[in-house]
């Protein structure tokens, strides 16, 4: 590996712990006496420092250190939970985020380091933290697995050896788990692995120290299981212990007895054992072992960037292109031979589509992540007590889709706090929860998936709606007045409509609703409302699973727009008619010394020659096979990234256009397929 | 509702009143911005914008062989479901939703204003105004010249 691995390793492994911070901070500011979460803030502070630490991200590590030493004064109970805390710890994580991802916007961290360590009234925690990582390390005799009665069976009903091996990571290792993990699954080639010291889930929490202790079934030598662990770097010491059967683990953990006090566990476990049938347990054994390694098999997960994925998906969608021409060929020519053939071609590449697509899946709880905490700093901003509700967040929904849908999500969720949720007090007086109610859910509906955001908060007034909407021009009084209730409220869509009157910092921040519509739009998908004054209002999102994306350049030819695949692209320049020259009644260009033939698109595409003369024409020039050609048009738009739609073709010669897109405007643009277009 | 009847929508295309099965038509919107299509027969107008979904667009004037007409506030787009998508429809006008019995459809003649018999479903009588029942499958996946009567090649 090399530091640029371990680069990419950091970002990511730190965006985890400071979701950690952030989730867990949360769920304390409600339940103030909850020591696990003060536990878990701990946790991800000191992994933070540590890996910062060891990155060489001094800033980073030590705004960590602060906050970890708060952490520890709360876990200590020196100081309590309130507002305060919760306030500066947030601003401390909130600094981090910032650290890690634009370092120069990073206002005046000393004064918050200093501030953090006010709060501070002795400063004796790093001792202490030394101290009980002292503690935890110590030689595997003295490991205690907790053994339960299943684990028990395993080791007792299978054929192999325990061994109890003890890693020692050097201490400079930078990722703990992830060395752990390389060990876990260099050792589950060769046997069972039972338990782990600390156990592992939390070892792939990254919560170990520097060593830990596995304990493993196997039929092969201590010998061959140290070899096949030797090669993984960042091991100072692997210890390895046999333990004859049984018999000795039961010795063992006596001898452990001797030395700790709360063995008694694995005593007893062991006495049930001897003296239960172990026939009747066959079933619940066989049962155990497979969640074990299923277990095992969930965290088998490897990050590979998007980048790699969207470039696999491009050349499947490529492969799948290619194939339906020459399918096309197979039956223009009546092949029979090839058609046979191509049948199984084409469920394999369908196959392979729908396996890269799903490749490309993520659950939608990484944009709903990111709403506790921005309901909770809203709700104390505009003095309003909500209950943020989350439902559906392991729905899983393309990777760009993800990506887009965060800002219009934010946006109508601040709009539900802003506009939709009353005060608390006027609340009370409508006999309404104090709290208002913001329910957050996804769900798949057939293709789709629905994402919906819920409030019980005052719902919007049709009559205001029209009011706003003749007032600001989106439509005339007799066109309102032969709308229905829901399509008014749909009004506020329209672009040009914001219907509060301050702008203020919660929403109308210069975008509309109409902005979140074309969003939503672009992706695909629909946004529609229902609403009921005095109940609360719900904004429903139609979302498609997947996406085919490309990069294209938009052009415009006669009064219409079209996108040019990018990976077919050489270059554009702008042709001076002087310099076309007829040749065998071809119009062509001189360029680098080749000859470039031109094609009109506008006699390609239908539309009439304008016939005006222009000093430089627009042209693209495209590679097909080996040969290039230039297209000219009338005047070039610029790149983007558009989502091709298929063309429904009932006329059954569109050969010309391999899609349509819709653009941020609403219109679309017909995606031209290069290859038809230069040869036909 | 009984067995024996069927709702059915029914629209004019010039002078003659069609109709179509209800449960074929997904829902009808005004007239949008049509995207014309290179090389687009008369079969296809081209493709609209529906919420973000590309739908083809037939124009069934065009179809019909008819003089093209400026669209109106009257001019509607039939979104109806053909081979499991969406296909919108273009008329002059939708007028009203009708209960039809079956047993008042009657058999569609050889050829009906000029529509071959492929094309038709049926003919019902409402009141004074007979109204001509599509077969849309075949009307959407055909290829040839529809004509109207009167109307010249």
């Amino acid at each position: 590996m090399d530091m640029n691995d371990f680069q990419e390793l950091y970002a990511s492994e730190s965006r985890e712990h400071l979701d950690i911070l952030n989730d867990s901070l949360l769920t304390l500011e409600n339940d103030p006496e909850n020591m696990e979460m003060i536990n878990e803030c701990f946790r991800a502070a000191h992994t933070l420092k540590g890996m910062a630490g060891t990155m060489g991200f001094e800033r980073v590590s030590r705004l960590a250190h602060a906050m970890e030493n708060i952490l520890d004064l709360l876990r200590d109970g020196q100081i309590g939970v309130n507002t305060e805390v919760i306030n500066l710890l947030f601003k401390a994580v909130d600094n981090l985020e910032l650290l890690s991802s634009n370092p120069d916007e990073v206002e005046d961290l000393e004064g918050l380091i200093s501030e953090l360590k006010s709060f501070l009234e002795t400063d004796n925690t790093e001792t202490d933290n030394q101290k009980q990582e002292n503690s935890t390390s110590s030689s595997s005799a003295e490991i205690d697995f907790d053994l339960s009665d299943d684990e028990l069976r395993i080791i007792s009903d299978n054929s192999g050896d325990p061994m109890i091996i003890r890693i020692q990571l050097e201490d400079d290792c930078v990722f703990k788990s992830l060395r752990a993990d390389m060990v876990f699954e260099a050792l589950e080639e060769y046997g069972e692995l039972i338990k782990a010291h600390p156990a592992i889930d939390k070892i792939r929490k990254e919560e170990l120290d520097e060593t830990f202790h596995i304990l493993f079934l196997t039929i092969e030598s201590k010998e061959i299981i140290a070899e096949s662990l030797d090669n993984i770097s960042e091991i100072e010491e692997i210890e390895i212990t046999m333990i004859d059967q049984l018999e000795q683990l039961k010795d063992g953990s006596q001898q452990e007895d001797n030395k700790e006090d709360n063995q008694d566990g694995i005593k007893e476990d062991i006495k049930d054992l001897e003296d239960k049938e172990i026939e009747e347990n066959q079933v619940k054994k066989s049962t155990n072992v497979k969640s074990l390694s299923k277990r095992l098999k969930a965290n088998n997960t490897i990050r590979v960037d998007v980048e790699r994925l969207d470039s696999l998906m491009n050349l499947v969608a490529e492969l799948v292109i290619k194939r339906t021409q020459v399918e096309s060929v197979g039956e223009s020519y009546n092949l029979d031979e090839l058609n046979k053939k191509l049948k199984p071609l084409s469920k394999v590449t369908t196959e392979l589509q729908n396996s890269v697509m799903e490749m490309r899946m993520v659950p939608i709880s990484l944009v709903f992540n990111r709403f506790p905490r921005l309901v909770r700093d809203l709700a104390q901003d505009l003095d309003k007590e909500i209950n943020l509700v989350i439902e559906g967040e392991e729905t899983e929904l393309d990777r760009t889709i993800i990506d887009e849908i965060g800002d219009p999500l934010v946006h109508m969720v601040r709009n539900a706090i802003g506009h939709g949720i009353e005060d608390p007090e006027e609340r009370e007086r409508l006999g309404k929860d104090r709290e208002g109610l913001i329910k957050l859910s996804a769900f798949h509906e057939g293709n789709n998936v629905v994402v919906q955001i819920q409030d019980d908060g005052q719902g919007i007034n049709p009559e205001l709606i029209k009011k706003k909407a003749i007032e600001k021009g989106v439509a005339t009084l007799s066109e309102i007045e032969a709308m229905s209730e829901s399509e008014i409220i749909m009004l506020i869509l329209a672009a040009g409509f914001s219907t509060n009157e301050e702008v203020n910092d919660v929403s109308g921040r210069g975008v509309g609703m109409d902005v979140v519509k074309t969003k939503i739009e672009s992706l695909s998908g629909s946004v529609d409302i229902e609403s009921e004054v005095g109940k609360g209002s719900t904004f429903t999102m139609k979302l498609p699973l997947t996406l085919s994306i490309i990069q294209g350049f938009l052009i415009k030819v006669a009064d219409q727009k079209y996108v040019i695949p990018l990976e077919s692209i050489q270059e554009i320049v702008d042709v001076n008619p002087d310099d076309i020259k007829t040749i065998r009644q071809e119009k062509v260009i001189h360029r680098r010394g080749s000859v470039v033939p031109l094609i009109s698109l506008h006699d390609k595409l239908n539309k009439e020659e304008t016939g005006e003369l222009k000093r430089e024409i627009p042209t693209v020039i495209v590679e097909v096979g080996n040969d290039y050609y230039g297209l000219m048009a009338d005047s070039i738009i610029g790149q983007q990234e558009v989502v091709i739609k298929r063309i429904n073709d009932l006329s059954g010669n569109l050969e010309k256009i391999a899609g349509g897109a819709i653009l941020g405007d609403g219109s679309i643009a017909l995606i031209i397929n290069v290859e038809e277009i230069t040869t036909s | 509702m009984a067995a024996d009847t069927e709702q059915v929508i029914v629209f004019d295309i010039g002078s003659e009143k069609f109709g179509i099965k209800i449960t074929r038509v997904h829902e009808i919107v005004r007239m949008k911005e049509i995207t014309e299509l290179p090389n687009s027969s008369k079969y296809m107008e081209g493709i609209i914008n529906l919420r973000g979904d590309i739908v083809s667009v037939i124009d069934l004037r065009k179809r019909f062989n008819l003089e093209q007409i400026e669209s109106t506030n009257d001019t509607r787009i039939i979104v109806v479901e053909f081979e499991g998508q969406d296909v919108g429809v273009v008329v002059d006008n939708v007028s009203e939703v009708l209960h039809i019995q079956n047993s008042d459809v009657d058999l569609p003649p050889k050829s009906m204003a000029g529509i071959k018999e492929d094309y038709l479903k049926g003919i019902v009588k409402v009141d004074e105004d007979i109204i001509i029942l599509l077969n849309l499958d075949n009307l959407l996946s055909s290829k040839e010249n529809i004509q109207l009567e009167n109307e010249n090649k």
